[in-house]
């Protein structure tokens, strides 16, 4: 018994710990293997993730699509409001008819004019004033004061009628035609100033920053409230538009 | 009983870089009770140190593709056995602070004999040293890190862990001439 010094004391432990054996318990190694194993199948979810995210989407166009029936009327309400398509119609009307002129004269607002474009699609030349009762019907939806005052005036006015006859080709045509294209040129602008509103929206500014095509990744169109709907996919090889159709 | 023949650890280490699940487990059952043992020495108990035990070869089974071959393959799976022992401490710094009573110890003036002391012995009385002073004392004196090392590791101070070196062998030193004492008093009586 000795006093010991500090090198002497280390070498001592470092010699006894050197080769120091301590057997682990039996089912470590099962433990560890377990915890080895998950590492092997990594690979696998992101396969399986990927076939889910295309099954997601092609399930989502197709409920879309189904959903689309509604989706068009709500498109013919904008379409009316869309101003420079019934301006062609008004010149187009003052070109071929006098009497136009005068109903156009009579009630200087452009609501006025939207009646014939109306009576052209829709009426059979027979009953002209049933019909042009009906046209004016139209118009009072829209609550607009002039309606009233041509409420009057024109039953008094027949030659009404050369209108529907002479011009029913172009006036049923041209209108919808121009508004299909001017609504969707100009709701997609529109809905990148909005900001964003709901989850189309967001899907929308995300897939912007990240996607530089033209044909979007996804597009939704927020225009209604509440539903959103897909208007467009391009996923490589599957491609989707409904601008081009 | 399956695998008749037995490989060296060097022999291993390319089933092991293979992923090839035998050769792991062979690298295990040659390697195991070496690295139970170091694990033990920063461990508060077996438990503990049988969970690093399980972490450090996990770690070593993923990331042997990295090893290079500089130094040998056992000293390369120990340095990562005794990280790893380091790194849970640093997880579960919860008593760090916590210092013993055993601290009001001074150095012993009687030098002993501990020959006849075995190793889990010795590993007891580390066992029940302070985290801190555990730490210090196994990274110095064991594995030989400096104590600039030491300071970064465990972010401490160069003189905490020049202190804490000296306290932990007055304590180491004081706890083996007790059991010492002990074990001449049993043979006595």
């Amino acid at each position: 018994m000795q006093h010991m010094p500090d090198k002497e004391f280390d070498q001592l432990f470092r010699d006894k710990f050197e080769d120091a054996e301590i057997a682990p318990s039996a089912n470590l190694w099962a433990n560890i293997e377990k915890q080895l194993e998950p590492k092997r199948k990594r690979s696998m979810p992101i396969y399986w993730m990927a076939a889910a995210s295309v099954a997601v989407a092609i399930t989502a166009m197709l409920v879309f699509q189904k959903s689309e029936k509604i989706q068009l009327r709500a498109d013919n309400v904008t379409a009316a409001v869309v101003e420079p398509s019934t301006e062609n119609v008004v010149a187009s009307a003052n070109d071929n008819n006098e009497v136009s002129k005068t109903v156009i004269t009579d009630a200087s607002t452009l609501a006025p004019v939207r009646t014939p474009s109306v009576k052209a699609s829709k009426v059979a030349p027979e009953n002209k004033l049933q019909n042009f009762q009906l046209a004016l019907q139209l118009n009072t939806n829209e609550d607009r004061l002039p309606i009233k005052q041509q409420d009057v005036k024109p039953l008094d006015v027949l030659p009404v009628r050369e209108l529907i006859t002479e011009n029913p080709t172009v006036i049923a045509y041209q209108p919808q035609q121009n508004t299909a294209d001017n609504m969707i040129s100009e709701t997609d602008p529109i809905t990148e100033r909005k900001g964003i509103r709901n989850v189309g929206d967001i899907v929308n500014y995300v897939v912007d920053k990240v996607d530089k095509r033209d044909k979007k990744l996804v597009r939704f169109n927020t225009d209604d409230d509440d539903n959103s709907s897909i208007v467009g996919i391009n996923i490589g090889f599957l491609k989707f538009n409904k601008k081009n159709k | 009983m399956k695998v008749t023949k037995t490989y060296t650890i060097d022999e291993c280490l390319e089933g092991c870089k293979a992923g090839n699940r035998q050769m792991q487990e062979m690298l295990y059952k040659l390697t195991a009770s070496k690295m139970l043992a170091v694990c033990m020495r920063y461990a508060k108990d077996r438990m503990e140190a049988e969970d690093v035990l399980q972490m450090g070869y996990v770690k070593i089974f993923r990331k042997v593709k990295d090893y290079r071959g500089d130094g040998s393959f056992e000293g390369w799976i120990r340095r990562i056995m005794v990280n790893t022992a380091i790194e849970s401490y640093r997880k579960n710094l919860r008593m760090l602070n916590v210092v013993p009573i055993e601290d009001a110890y001074e150095q012993p003036s009687a030098g002993f004999d501990f020959s006849s002391l075995g190793m889990q012995d010795l590993m007891k009385v580390i066992q029940k040293l302070a985290d801190g002073y555990r730490m210090v004392f196994n990274m110095y004196i064991i594995e030989g890190y400096s104590h600039k090392e030491i300071a970064e590791t465990l972010g401490i101070s160069e003189g905490a862990s020049k202190s804490q070196l000296s306290r932990a062998r007055a304590i180491l030193q004081q706890e083996i001439i007790k059991m010492e004492g002990f074990g001449y008093a049993t043979h006595a009586g």
